[in-house]
């Protein structure tokens, strides 16, 4: 059992996370910022409940998650995603380096630094958010598998599945940027 | 998949092109089980092409994670601890 005194001392760390996911995931500062709030609130009225020997940060990105979905999904217009089966798996990594070959460090480095933070934002943004909410708490929080499954409520194979998928929209969505640098760099590839 | 026409290990190495790619991003996550990790970290030290692709995708998911960072506004957290102390006081 948790002392709820404590709550804000042993929460506060989370919120900057917690904000960026929450930006992520309505797209829209001030429902991000109602999200929060109302996160924080649901999290202290529970967290008497809260076990202390678990994971606060997973249990927190659990309820954002949760009042997400519940209370702000119903509003979003999803993006559609057309294609995606199309993408073949390291899209990114093949525009600098076709099957076989070995890009240059340059080229490698000029794709990195054109993967700004406001592009990687927009491209997680366009993406479904079944898909952007698992790719986010994968690959920007790094939480496993099984703590996804668990925030999210779905079984590990489904957070397998959306994974890949997300992860393959996200590099589509972000390939505009970097197909530009491609022809340029061809002539740098080893054999 | 047209990998396992480039590199296709001989005995040696259990793992080929094709199938290395297939584990990669399942292996950057942590998630695969001791043997298969065993097999595509021969593969990718063997494999110029693939240890390439490995590298790229972890420095492009630290990138991309790194893109990511927000600061809440000041003006939000404190709405948020007045509303946190506003909910304590009703419950006194």
């Amino acid at each position: 059992m948790a002392d709820q005194a404590q709550f804000e001392v042993l929460s506060r760390p989370y919120m900057d996370a917690l904000y960026a996911a929450a930006l992520r995931m309505t797209r829209n500062p001030s429902d991000a910022e109602d999200l929060l709030q109302e996160t924080y609130l649901k999290a202290y009225r529970a967290f008497e409940r809260f076990d202390e020997g678990s994971n606060l940060r997973a249990w927190l990105f659990r309820i954002l998650t949760n009042t997400y979905i519940n209370v702000y999904r119903a509003r979003q217009r999803q993006p559609l995603v057309e294609g995606m089966d199309d993408i073949e798996t390291l899209h990114l990594y093949r525009t600098i380096a076709p099957v076989g070959q070995v890009p240059s460090r340059s080229a490698e480095e000029e794709v990195l630094a054109l993967i700004t933070d406001a592009r990687v934002k927009a491209a997680l943004e366009s993406i479904p958010d079944t898909f952007r909410i698992t790719v986010l708490l994968a690959d920007v929080e790094g939480f496993s598998y099984a703590e996804i499954a668990e925030i999210t409520g779905v079984p590990v194979g489904t957070v397998m599945s959306r994974l890949h998928r997300g992860r393959k929209s996200l590099e589509k969505a972000l390939s505009p940027y970097v197909t530009a640098t491609t022809n340029a760099r061809a002539e740098e590839l080893t054999p | 998949m047209s990998e396992h026409e480039i590199y296709r290990p001989s005995g040696l190495f259990g793992m080929d092109c094709g199938e290395a790619v297939d584990a990669l991003l399942q292996y950057l996550d942590g998630d695969l089980t001791d043997a298969k990790r065993a097999l595509i970290e021969q593969h990718l030290a063997a494999c110029e092409p693939c240890g390439a692709a490995a590298s790229f995708e972890r420095e492009l998911r630290a990138v991309i994670a790194d893109r990511c960072h927000e600061r809440v506004p000041e003006s939000l957290v404190t709405k948020i601890a007045e509303a946190i102390n506003k909910e304590r006081n009703l419950g006194s």
